[in-house]
């Protein structure tokens, strides 16, 4: 945009009505920056959002935070880092690669990509398939569970911990820590409230992997957190970016797939034939994996700010504005996916944003694919019936981190497969 | 089908001899071999890391560039109108045996 139009423009934009002040529909409270509880599930207001607001503008105590949900907007603002900045907050108050734009995102992107890419992630097949089984068996002896703690999270957690090769004993701590420090990322880098222990937890959690990365070098490890600690030890890296860089790893890597394995299992429950089909035919795990990916993934609100006025969905956003792009309200627009609240195995699924889109585009994607597409062939494999346990309704994340949602408990019944 | 011989100019301009797979990409052959390519968005013509140079007579062989790739192309450090490719999007073909590709410069 010029100079001369957006001097113009500035005077004459009108800023769209705040959220609260907008008609909601009946029983729907208005959409905000911080959950109170009634995002949990928020595809409801996504639809109305994209029907009636797409671009939103919303109040914080901080700044107006512009909510963007139709999949056109989304899809076109992830292409354009350089209008629409990850560097909300400057300078960067940690190593996490989500905070960053080109060059350091670059830079530090390098450091971790190899590890990740299909090709490194597919060794790690056997272990997860071994790991899956482990947990869900005694989940079907004892005639169901939560999926999310008897199921998910171990699964998550001994997967990402094996990239950072650090011991199984650790796993409770390590997810109280994880937990912790996307609550403190989430206080400095997005303005959320914080638990009030997020800051000394986060700093026991750096010292902790700083005593796991001094052991890595020494082990000459090739795990991803021995490359980062050699990184470190040359000086590629300081101290400082090495352990958040670990930390991030583990973070991203552990709470995302969580939910998403979480998620599997409420999609069977509400399609229970596809239990049948995948059984038939295996080959189909990977098309329900990317189907939920786009009809229920992960990460809600990927956060930007402009570098420019910016006209979206006829909209004009300022510059500077805190913006949240929201790709899985972009992934139900049924503009894109016909019927796109609807979860559909057999769709197309190209170009969905499950696990984003553009230079920020998930990292860890080919794990997260492999976890779920394991997941569900052995749900598939050793499952005659999942069903969700009627007497314990989903518990949902209450996002601290102001990025997630999804199950934070999920109580299921299972039925083991007999021929 | 047996694999193609290709030779990549790094960024620092040392050559090397890679093996190109029939099942992969370009970009794919360049990262799977641990050259310094990115390639953030995995392969789907939504960034610009995997941003590559041929030579011109090699360049015209191809096909069109999609709009997507242009408009994340001319955007790009170094773009070059005859040249430039997102390697992401170039599968492999019999036809591109023996080619040279440059990595172009990062941002």
């Amino acid at each position: 945009m010029s100079a001369a139009t957006t001097e113009q423009s500035a005077t004459t934009a009108e800023l769209p009505p705040y959220s609260h002040d907008l008609d909601w529909p009946a029983g729907m409270a208005p959409f905000k920056v911080v959950d109170d509880g009634t995002q949990g599930d928020p595809y409801a207001h996504y639809a109305w959002m994209r029907d009636n607001a797409p671009v939103l503008r919303a109040a914080s105590p901080v700044s107006d935070v512009w909510f963007i949900s139709r999949y056109d907007d989304v899809r076109k603002a992830m292409r354009a880092p350089k209008v629409f900045s990850s560097q909300v907050v400057d300078p960067v108050p940690l190593t996490f690669l989500t905070l960053f734009d080109a060059p350091n995102h670059t830079r530090l992107r390098q450091v971790v990509a190899q590890a990740f890419t299909p090709k490194a992630i597919a060794a790690f097949e056997g272990r997860v398939r071994e790991n899956a089984e482990k947990y869900l068996d005694p989940m079907i002896a004892a005639g169901g569970g939560d999926a999310v703690d008897e199921y998910a999270i171990p699964l998550s957690m001994s997967t990402i911990s094996a990239l950072l090769d650090v011991p199984a004993a650790d796993f409770e701590k390590m997810k109280f820590w994880s937990d912790e420090t996307f609550s403190y990322f989430g206080r400095l880098a997005r303005n959320a409230e914080g638990t009030g222990t997020d800051e000394h937890s986060t700093f026991e959690f750096f010292a902790y992997l700083k005593d796991t990365m001094e052991r890595l070098y020494r082990e000459e490890n090739d795990s991803v957190g021995g490359h980062i600690a050699r990184m470190w030890k040359e000086g590629l890296l300081s101290e400082k970016e090495a352990k958040e860089l670990c930390a991030f790893v583990f973070v991203a890597g552990h709470d995302t797939t969580t939910i998403l394995l979480a998620n599997a299992f409420r999609v069977f429950s509400e399609q229970p034939e596809l239990l049948g089909r995948i059984r038939q035919d295996p080959a189909d795990a990977s098309m329900f994996v990317e189907e939920l990916a786009r009809y229920r993934g992960t990460v809600q609100r990927a956060s930007r700010i402009t570098t420019e006025e910016v006209e979206v969905a006829g909209v004009t956003i300022p510059a500077g504005a805190i913006v949240r792009l929201l790709p899985a309200a972009a992934n139900r627009d049924s503009s894109k996916y016909p019927d796109g609240e609807t979860f559909d195995i057999d769709r197309t699924t190209d170009g969905h944003l499950g696990f984003g889109h553009g230079v920020h585009s998930c990292l860890g994607a080919p794990l997260a694919r492999l976890e779920t597409k394991v997941t569900v062939e052995i749900l598939a494999a050793k499952l005659g019936s999942l069903t969700l346990n009627t007497t314990r309704p989903i518990e949902y994340v209450r996002g601290n981190n102001l990025t997630n949602s999804g199950p934070e408990h999920l109580h299921v019944e299972l039925e083991s497969f007999s021929a | 089908m047996s694999n193609n011989k290709l030779t990549v100019v790094d960024r620092e301009g040392k050559s090397r001899d890679l093996e190109w797979e029939p099942d992969q990409t370009l970009m794919e052959a360049l990262r799977d071999n641990d050259l310094p390519v990115l390639a953030s968005c995995g392969g789907t013509a939504s960034c610009a890391t995997c941003h590559v140079f041929l030579a011109d007579e090699v360049f015209d062989t191809l096909g069109e560039r999609s709009e997507d790739e242009i408009e994340l192309l001319v955007e790009a450090e170094g773009y070059r109108e005859c040249g430039s490719r997102l390697s992401c999007q170039l599968d492999f073909t019999k036809d591109l045996d023996g080619v040279t590709v440059t990595l172009a410069p990062e941002e």
